[in-house]
């Protein structure tokens, strides 16, 4: 086999992998969690008004502030996360034959799969400076504000790097639970943490955010090489 | 004679399966048809020899002296696509056609258009173009086609081209495989998968029939044509004729099947008819005989 390393660069891998350009790809995945958002937030205040028959003032101190709101923000990114962190082309899938002919073969999917984890990181801190702002605008501020956020960001990541291992599981069904339910559970951590740190942000978050750092760093180091010795040229 | 590709004892074994040894060699120049029922492992040899599946022995050697199927000088010179679910099925053609221009040098944007015109495929910069899920299972294929057949390359592998594509686009990808092999003159090849030879005949220059896992015939196919005839006869003379016969069926009206030409005399002396057989029937022939000598 060619040890060389292929002359693709990230954006192309994500060009060749996609069909479409890693900045437009990006983007475009950065909107899917901010619609939901929008759609929970009209949703949500439909009801309370419908509650509250129609005092805003009413229904807005009632929703924001709410530690059942810290979870949703989280819960809405954990979809989004779970189903890229699928995307690994399996031989039998749709797309997995041509991507092992093309130009680069393994190295061009490794570059795929990095540019993909560094989409994943610019997509949740797009979605979480949209709630920055939803914070700092107190439209709809959040029971532990900026805490919640970067302790909701740091557990985004940690989701990343762990349920990034799970894509090793060879059963289809099982990989899919396992991610998808993986992500909610590490995502939601961010938030709960903060029940026990009574709402502040302590060296535990740090050693999160270095540990989610190492983990997305080594799930991708690891998983490459069981994906290239183990799943890229043999059945599973 | 020149090979495109020389395959030397490759085997690989899957549980219930084992493929190989085999060792074949794919003429330079012409269309060789990989023939055989479905599970002979005709997807496996291609997927092998095309980089995807990876093998546990043996080798296969491209264009007389190339061996690493990985690299990316092999990559650019050999056109690849299989039948089914070849691109993400969320793909259109302007997603093929993005891909494909960074995937390979040697595809060409303006030649695409001109294949997906020629396919009645939608044109890949308009902007309301239908996902291939979306498209019916031969417009699908017609689209992986286009997309191979956009870049300049030396050999095209195909698995199974024409299981989706009614007749008249089997005759269009026939016409195709013409234009691609005269264009190159003679330094250009094709090789495809079937398991129904009978539209592809007339593409068909050379070809492997396999049973099995293994190889069990080989020609080109004017010889095959030559080593083989085709014999019919009335019911009294079956019983004589039979242990003859490579494969053989009767009814109360008479028999026919395939015979070694080296039997033509005996057999025309049994008041037989003999003719030239056709790929399809010398397929369907050397394949049941194959599996009668299970």
């Amino acid at each position: 086999m060619n040890k060389k390393s292929s002359p693709v660069t990230i954006p192309q891998a994500m060009k060749i992998y996609l069909g479409t350009g890693m900045m437009k790809e990006t983007l475009l995945l950065s909107l899917f969690p901010l619609i939901l958002l929008l759609t929970m937030l009209v949703g949500v205040f439909i009801i309370g008004l419908l509650e509250f028959r129609g005092d805003f003032q009413a229904t807005a101190s009632k929703l924001t502030g709410s530690s059942v709101t810290s979870f949703i923000y989280g819960l809405i990114l954990a979809p989004v996360l779970g189903i890229e962190l699928l995307l690994t082309y399996d031989r039998e899938l749709p797309g997995g034959k041509f991507f092992r002919t093309v130009r680069g073969g393994f190295s061009t999917f490794a570059k795929f799969r990095t540019g993909l984890t560094l989409s994943m990181i610019v997509q949740t801190t797009v979605y979480l400076a949209v709630v920055l702002l939803l914070q700092i605008t107190k439209l709809m501020p959040l029971k532990w504000g900026v805490s919640c956020i970067i302790a909701t960001f740091i557990s985004a990541l940690l989701a990343i790097g762990l349920c990034g291992f799970a894509v090793i599981i060879k059963d289809n069904a099982a990989r899919s639970i396992t991610v998808t339910l993986g992500t909610f559970a590490v995502i939601i951590t961010g938030p709960l943490s903060l029940y026990i740190t009574d709402g502040r942000l302590t060296l535990i978050h740090l050693a999160a955010a270095a540990a989610a750092a190492l983990l997305i760093f080594l799930s991708n180091k690891f998983v490459l090489a069981y994906y290239k010795k183990y799943r890229w040229l043999e059945s599973r | 004679m020149k090979s495109a590709v020389k395959i030397n004892g490759i085997t690989k074994k899957y549980k219930g399966f084992t493929l190989g040894e085999i060792q074949a060699s794919i003429p330079c120049g012409f269309a060789t048809a990989l023939i055989g029922a479905n599970g002979a492992g005709k997807t496996t040899l291609i997927d092998i020899i095309s980089g995807v599946t990876g093998k546990d022995s043996g080798e296969a050697v491209y264009f007389e002296d190339k061996t690493d199927i990985d690299s990316d000088e092999l990559r650019e010179l050999i056109g690849y696509c299989s039948s089914a679910n070849f691109f993400p099925q969320d793909w259109n053609m302007k997603s093929i056609m993005t891909s494909m221009e960074t995937a390979f040098d040697s595809f060409s944007g303006e030649r695409f258009r001109k294949l997906c015109k020629r396919f009645k495929l939608d044109d890949p910069d308009s902007k309301k173009q239908k996902k291939l899920v979306k498209l019916s299972d031969g417009n699908r294929m017609r689209a992986y086609l286009a997309a191979v057949l956009a870049r300049d390359t030396r050999l095209l592998i195909l698995d199974e081209p024409a299981s989706s594509l009614d007749p008249l686009a089997r005759d269009l990808l026939c016409d195709m495989f013409r234009e691609y092999l005269a264009q190159g003159d003679g330094d250009r090849t094709v090789l495809f998968s079937t398991h129904n030879i009978a539209d592809m005949e007339f593409a068909t220059d050379y070809a492997i029939f396999m049973h099995e896992g293994k190889v069990i015939e080989a020609g080109f196919v004017e010889d095959l044509k030559e080593k083989y005839i085709l014999v019919h006869g009335d019911a009294e003379s079956s019983a004589k004729a039979r242990p003859l016969m490579l494969s053989f069926t009767a009814n109360s009206s008479g028999f026919s099947g395939i015979a070694a030409a080296e039997n033509g005399a005996e057999l025309s002396a049994l008041d037989t008819a003999i003719e030239k057989p056709t790929l399809q029937q010398l397929s369907v022939g050397i394949l049941r005989k194959a599996e009668e000598d299970e």
